[in-house]
C-alpha cells in the first residue's frame, strides 16, 4: 500500500506503471482498477480559473491510511495506490488517484468505488475555487455523495 | 547559559504555562478551510481546566453553539462532539471535506 500527497501535476499512467513494475510480480495479480479524478473548468454553473487545495497534515495522511487499510483487508487486495493533490491546481490536472490490485475484478471494482467515496467522505481536504468572472473566490460547500 | 526560571518550566513541560507553584495545561485549538477564515486565526491554545469536551473548547473559542454539520478532530482522529477532551490534546474545527 502507498499513499502520497503530491503539491505538484503527476501522471496517473506512469505513477501506476511505476508502482506496479516496483510492488507487483507478474501472475501475482488477475485484475486492476483505476480511478483518476480531474479538475473541471466548470462547477455549480460557473467558470473556474484554478483551485486550491487545503488539507490537514498529519490526519489526511493518517485517514487516507486508515481507509486504504480497512478496504485492504476487507476486499483481500494484493496492492493499492493512493496519490491525491494539495495545494493550487489547474483544470485538466489529476487531482486523485486510486488504483488497486486484486486477484479477481470484483475485489478490484469494490475496492477501488469503496476506497474513493470513503476519501471523498472523511478525508480531510478542502477545496477553494477561483471562477473566471472578478476573481472571486469560493469554498466548496460539499461532496456530493457517490455521483 | 542559564535559563530562567520561565524558560526551564516551558521546556521542561510542553503545553505547560508556569503560574507561580502551579502549573496550567493547555489544549491546542486548530480551525481549516472556511472555519478558519470564519475565526480569523489558524489555532489558539486555552486552558485544559476551564473545559471538559469537544463542545466546552468550541464554544470557549467561538461563543456560538456547534455546528451539526461541523467536523471534529482530537489528535488527528475524529471524534464526536460529546468526547472529552485532556491536556496537551490538539483539537480541530472544520466544515465537510471537500477532497477527490
Amino acid at each position: 500500500m502507498h499513499i502520497e500527497l503530491r503539491d505538484q501535476c503527476f501522471d496517473p499512467w506512469t505513477e501506476i506503471t511505476v508502482f506496479r513494475d516496483r510492488m507487483l510480480s507478474a501472475g501475482q495479480y488477475g485484475a486492476c482498477a483505476v480511478f483518476v479524478g480531474t479538475m473541471r473548468d466548470y462547477n455549480d454553473g460557473d467558470r473556474v480559473h484554478s483551485m486550491y487545495l487545503e488539507h490537514y497534515p498529519g490526519m489526511t495522511e493518517k485517514q487516507l491510511e486508515s481507509l486504504v487499510n480497512a478496504s485492504c483487508e476487507t476486499n483481500n487486495l494484493i496492492e493499492a495506490l493512493v496519490v491525491h493533490r494539495v495545494g493550487s491546481v489547474n483544470p485538466g490536472e489529476d487531482i486523485v488517484l486510486v488504483a488497486v490490485w486484486s486477484a479477481h475484478r470484483k475485489a478490484s471494482f469494490d475496492a477501488c468505488r469503496e476506497i474513493m467515496e470513503a476519501l471523498k467522505s472523511t478525508a480531510p481536504f478542502w477545496k477553494k475555487e477561483t471562477l473566471d468572472d472578478q476573481n472571486s473566490e469560493r469554498w466548496v460547500h460539499r461532496n456530493t455523495p457517490d455521483s | 547559559m542559564a535559563l530562567s526560571l520561565t524558560a526551564y518550566y516551558s521546556l521542561s513541560f510542553q503545553n505547560t504555562v508556569c503560574r507561580g507553584y502551579r502549573y496550567s495545561m493547555t489544549i491546542n485549538v486548530r480551525f481549516f478551510a472556511s472555519l478558519r477564515e470564519r475565526i480569523g486565526v489558524a489555532q489558539t491554545e486555552i486552558q485544559a481546566d476551564s473545559v471538559n469536551d469537544v463542545r466546552d473548547v468550541w464554544l470557549a473559542v467561538s461563543h456560538q453553539p456547534l455546528d451539526e454539520e461541523m467536523l471534529v478532530a482530537i489528535n488527528r482522529n475524529y471524534a464526536s462532539p460529546d468526547h472529552t477532551v485532556a491536556d496537551g490534546d490538539e483539537v480541530a474545527f472544520f466544515p465537510p471535506v471537500t477532497g477527490g
